[in-house]
């Protein structure tokens, strides 16, 4: 699996603790190289790329692409890209996108915007590929344990040059982590860097080390290990210097992965969570991806280590597929110029989707005349299988690979009305489960108190439920307890209030978004038509009054409620 | 490596162990006694009396003695509990200069630390004492339900001491650590620890090597053996008033009789079923008449007395239990800790509750001491393969608006942890802001422990609600809380320590320590001359013994004469030392005193002819 890192347009790579290897590594990134590639040019160890990258990517700083075959990009034809084409998805403008476009849940789970039109990757000068379309970027919203300054996903301007260029020359030099004077061998140091910086994208099991069957005991053994040394208490009055914080965070989260996975209780929940944010992230790929893609995005998506994706025909004849997007970009003149219609594409992708490419597809440069005798044959043939597998989907209640066959489907015969109608339909029911799995995993997260994630997953339900206030009101809700972004706050209880003005939790919500904004007259309004619509609730009144003395004294913190 | 010694200050007793040669063991006293009683005194002579010594002579001089201390250390005289322990305290109890607690013995206030640290100061000398060498680390026992404000407390009474106190750790923990030290079992196991004045509840699991998880720990700081000794007390008041109309809480040596007589029969029914107590003369009437009081106790009748306290225990385990979602039938030992679990009644009820018997390996007054100390032990040597994982038994958090209490690090979670929270500002170009950082559970902010407050300064000017500012808590394992506070845009940070207030300043705790150290010096040299004026006045008898038969044999001689004329004189500069205190002078004629012994033995012995 090669992973090709891209910088994250808008972020404020001075702001973020970086150190100079990770700098230099940043440097190289562009998009186009792999991470392999990245260890050859930057002559550090596979190892320290893959640390460095992992941070890079916690900070905000990279993203990656879906993860795929090496394919030799050197027989790439070069294609321009089509603004045409570009713009059939993301039409939302810069501001609309960050409250109602831009969740996706992209194969890692985290927001991404296909739509971000990025600046031109920084090039390195022996770059053979120098007209290569830009790729497509993503942008991140980090977690909120581990911000940067600025929220790339939203308002901030896109990276500029320079940010990055200021770190180029910077030559590399031994890590200054691991050279830091305290009691601890090199070693030891390196153990705790590691694990440190690969806290975020472990899930509990992988953090102690045990399978996801693992039975408690084999989860408390994993911990009576790991604890005791990362315990403060083995450090006992040494010179620890920043090494302490990370040895207690690493202890910290340690304990909260035994705590979760020894409570029968907590470690469902957990799993079910696991389980469901994995469901949610393969759904949503198979829904919002272009069929194309889907070998590709559902291989991503379950993120397993044999999941590289079978190499599609298409890819076979130059499809590099950087993106879905940048495929479809690409794919549209392609197809013009081969002079078919979808249908070419359909059956090659559908060898992707059900089963192995059972018939090799004709060689680029076959007669079209011959294409064309089997052509309704062919089309009958493939509609049948993309029906029933279908319907074998949906005995299964896979309603997401039901969707996306009925879509292949239509594809292929746009003017069958009742399949039109039957597509749409488990388009939406799909749609709905998804929705559903989105809710669950929100409330998970808001009850572990993961509100950044919490409100991102609230907004992805609202995809579905559009006319429903309350996902919008949570989604208000668990972005103030982020205490970011109060418009976004302000625009989603707006939304709620629209669509139910009765209800005064709603229009409460609304004001605490209002005065987190700032917006203290707007506040007053929303909070007195809260208290006049919900006159006997006493939490309500207790809410009020809070928000009241919030409001008449001006000094002090104002923790987010 | 330097020897780190455990103490348990216990409300009624304390006790020092020491890790040796791989065993923890109990450092007896002066008296071989392996607990010594929490008690001070100072005497008409402004002599300070500390342990055994301070309680023979309480009765006599109840006002000037100090007990149960620890019931007000780290308190402030405000609080409900100081004020009910001042009516029933027979030594005087005033207001310090910071809201704190003081004891008045004869002319001199002292704080609570400094009655502490003269125990904890007389149980360092005995550890250096039995190890004959310095000690000044220690680690220092507190109930588990201990605010931040009573440990740090406890830390500055060790510090008045000299004792570079290493840790606080809870008692119950320690008892566990004493329990599972080197056992290598993996159990979970509940300690029940009634001591004097605290009741604490802990549920930790061992785990294999050495690891020890403390799960949950609860408790009541005002609930103890000296709880139930009230409750006799007030039975035999009311019996007595009932029969003479005399109220002897009018009288404190009276007071003073009752509580010995309380304590000794609570003792005594936990062996017999029923027992005398007999207080002659206890007081005088109207009529100059002494009353005497003499009533029969029986323990069923001491149980329906105490039976509620007993209760609340039982209540506190259920709710800890519950709290900590944990099953009776998970717990698979109880260890009882503390002087009140040898009551029947008490372990009657811990089985019952548990459903199983409490173990019956552990030494109730010395297991926590001995915990303490292979704390000390695995904190300093790192072979020791021991850690422990401790909990914060109080909810920490901040002072929210409309006085509410918001809780950012729950009761009962591991430390070392932190959490993280966001604030803004809430006025245009705000440049700080003011968080109060509180302990409790309590969802109103004045039913909690003010830690701490601190103003954060440098803030961007900006409008309100635009700068937002990650505040993250964070309990590192030594219990002590950091608040660090980063401004997310510009990446500026601070951060504090937040200490709790023992009550004293920095100063007056530098002043005591002084203070102790002289009191030090002047009691090591008062020890050591006693101990050579022993010597001195043992030789000195022996020669005088043999005086009048070595006169005989050598005052033939001018050099007999002469001899005999120097050997009075020794003694007499000897007597005279010892008459003047002189140390180093009585010092000075030890080795001629030790000579003229010599010879006088010589000459006795030499054949006569």
């Amino acid at each position: 699996m090669v992973r090709v890192p891209r910088p994250v347009p808008g972020c404020d790579i001075k702001s973020l603790p970086l150190r100079p290897d990770e700098a230099y590594l940043l440097s190289r990134i562009d998009g186009v190289v792999s991470e392999r590639e990245l260890s050859l040019i930057t002559g550090l160890s596979q190892a320290e790329v893959t640390t460095a990258l992992d941070r890079l990517f916690v900070l905000g700083a990279v993203d990656f692409n879906e993860p795929r075959a090496p394919v030799s990009r050197r027989a790439h034809p070069s294609v321009a890209p089509s603004s045409g084409a570009a713009s059939t998805r993301g039409t939302e403008g810069p501001s609309s996108r960050s409250f109602e476009g831009g969740f996706g849940a992209g194969p890692s789970s985290r927001r991404f915007d296909p739509s971000v039109d990025a600046p031109p990757a920084s090039r390195r000068s022996f770059e053979p590929l120098a007209d290569l379309p830009p790729p497509t970027r993503r942008s991140i919203e980090l977690s909120a344990e581990r911000r940067s300054g600025a929220d790339p996903g939203v308002d901030a301007p896109p990276v500029t040059r320079r940010a990055i260029e200021l770190t180029v020359e910077q030559p590399r030099i031994v890590d200054p982590e691991l050279e830091e004077p305290v009691d601890l061998d090199h070693a030891k140091k390196k153990r705790v860097l590691e694990l440190y910086d690969a806290l975020d994208e472990r899930n509990h099991y992988e953090l102690l080390g045990v399978s996801t069957d693992a039975d408690k005991k084999q989860i408390k053994s994993a911990y009576w290990v790991l604890a005791p040394e990362f315990h403060p208490d083995k450090y006992f009055r040494k010179k620890l210097g920043t090494y302490k914080q990370r040895i207690e965070a690493i202890f910290d989260r340690l304990t909260l992965a035994h705590d979760v996975l020894t409570s029968k209780q907590r470690r469902a929940e957990y799993d079910a969570y696991l389980e469901q944010t994995r469901r949610n992230r393969t759904m949503a790929a198979l829904l919002e991806h272009d069929p194309m893609d889907i070998p590709a995005v559902v291989a991503a998506a379950e993120d397993g280590p044999a999941s590289g994706p079978p190499t599609s025909p298409a890819r076979l004849v130059g499809e590099d597929a950087a993106s879905p997007e940048s495929a479809r970009i690409r794919r549209v003149p392609f197809s013009a110029k081969l002079g078919s219609t979808p249908l070419r594409r359909a059956v090659t992708d559908a060898a992707g989707v059900s089963s192995p490419p059972a018939t090799p597809p004709p060689p680029a440069n076959d007669p079209f005349r011959r294409y064309d005798t089997s052509r309704n044959e062919a089309r009958r043939l493939q509609l049948d299988r993309y029906v029933l597998a279908a319907k074998v989907a949906l005995e299964r209640r896979d309603l997401a690979a039901a969707a996306n066959a009925y879509r292949l489907a239509v594809a292929l015969a746009p003017e069958d009305e009742a399949l039109v109608r039957k597509a749409a339909e488990i388009q939406q029911q799909a749609a709905a489960e998804l929705a559903e799995g989105f809710l669950r995993q929100a409330e998970y997260e808001a009850s572990q108190g993961r509100w950044s994630e919490a409100a991102m997953s609230f907004a992805n339900v609202c995809k579905a439920r559009g006319d429903d206030p309350r996902p919008h009101e949570r989604v208000a809700f668990c972005t103030l307890k982020t205490g970011q972004n109060n418009r976004r706050a302000i625009d989603f209880a707006r939304r709620a209030v629209k669509l139910s003005p009765g209800v005064g939790e709603y229009r409460l919500t609304l004001a605490r978004a209002y005065m987190a904004a700032g917006l203290e007259t707007s506040a007053r309004v929303e909070m007195e038509r809260a208290a006049e619509l919900s006159p006997n609730d006493a939490r309500m009144r207790e809410a009020i009054a809070q928000l009241r003395a919030q409001m008449k004294k001006p000094d002090g913190a104002d923790p987010e409620k | 490596m330097e020897r780190v010694i455990g103490i348990d200050l216990g409300t009624t007793n304390s006790c020092v162990a020491i890790v040796e040669d791989g065993v923890p063991t109990v450092i007896p006293n002066r008296g071989g006694y392996k607990t010594t009683p929490s008690m001070v005194a100072i005497t008409e002579a402004g002599k300070r009396l500390v342990g055994h010594i301070a309680k023979r002579q309480a009765i006599t001089n109840a006002e000037n003695t100090v007990y149960a201390a620890k019931r007000l250390i780290g308190r402030k005289f405000s609080s409900s509990q100081v004020k009910h322990a001042t009516l029933s305290a027979s030594y005087r109890i005033v207001e310090g200069p910071h809201g704190d607690v003081r004891i008045q013995l004869r002319d001199k206030t002292y704080s609570v630390p400094e009655i502490s640290a003269m125990v904890l100061q007389e149980m360092k000398l005995f550890a250096e004492d039995y190890l004959s060498e310095p000690v000044t680390k220690a680690v220092i026992t507190v109930p588990a339900y201990f605010n931040d404000g009573q440990r740090q407390a406890t830390k500055d009474a060790g510090q008045i001491a000299g004792l570079d106190v290493i840790r606080i750790v809870n008692e119950p923990t320690a008892a566990a650590l004493a329990y599972g030290f080197e056992r290598n079992v993996e159990k979970t196991i509940a300690v029940f620890d009634l001591g004097g004045g605290t009741f604490d509840i802990s549920i930790l699991e061992i785990g294999a090597g050495g690891v020890f998880k403390v799960i949950a720990t609860a408790g009541d700081t005002f609930l103890g053996g000296e709880d139930f000794d009230a409750r006799i007390i007030d039975w035999l008041v009311q019996g007595f008033r009932d029969q003479t109309s005399v109220d002897l809480r009018q009288d404190r040596m009276a007071l003073q009789r009752l509580k010995d007589a309380a304590e000794k029969a609570k003792c005594e029914l936990s062996g017999v079923r029923e027992t005398e107590i007999n207080l002659p003369f206890i007081i005088s009437s109207g009529r100059n008449e002494a009353l005497h009081l003499q009533r029969t106790l029986t323990r069923d009748a001491m149980e329906s007395l105490c039976g509620d306290l007993v209760e609340r225990c039982i209540e506190i385990c259920r709710q800890t239990l519950e709290d900590a979602r944990i099953e009776r039938e998970e717990i698979e030992d109880v260890i009882l800790v503390g002087g009140m679990t040898r009551m029947p009644r008490v372990q009657e009820a811990v089985r019952q509750f548990f459903g199983r018997e409490p173990c019956k390996g552990v030494h109730p007054d010395e297991v926590v001491a001995l915990g303490a100390a292979v704390q000390g032990a695995a904190l300093v040597d790192e072979s020791k393969q021991m850690v422990l994982l401790d909990v914060t038994p109080h909810a920490l958090g901040i002072m929210t608006y409309g006085s509410n209490f918001e809780e950012l690090i729950p009761m009962n979670t591991t430390v070392p942890t932190s959490r993280s929270k966001i604030f803004t500002t809430s006025r245009d170009n705000q440049t700080a802001v003011k968080i109060l950082v509180m302990q409790g559970e309590s969802a109103q902010a004045e039913g909690n422990e003010l830690l701490g407050e601190f103003v954060l300064t440098g803030l961007r000017r900006a409008p309100k609600g635009q700068v937002e500012i990650e505040v993250t808590f964070a309990i590192d394992s030594d219990g002590i809380v950091s608040v660090g506070a980063k401004d997310l845009e510009t990446g500026q940070q601070q951060s504090i320590q937040v200490t709790a207030s023992s009550g004293l300043t920095k100063e007056e705790v530098g002043a005591m320590m002084e203070a102790a150290k002289e009191y030090l010096v002047e009691r090591r040299s008062n020890d050591e001359f006693e101990g050579v004026k022993q010597e001195a006045e043992k030789v000195i008898a022996d020669i005088e013994k043999m005086f009048p038969k070595v006169q005989a044999i050598v005052q033939s001689s001018d050099f007999g004469r002469d001899a005999i004329e120097k050997a009075r004189a020794i003694l007499e500069r000897c007597r005279d030392a010892i008459t003047r205190k002189d140390l180093t002078a009585l010092r000075g004629q030890m080795d001629s005193l030790a000579r003229t012994h010599r010879m006088f033995k010589g000459v006795i012995a030499r054949p006569q002819g």
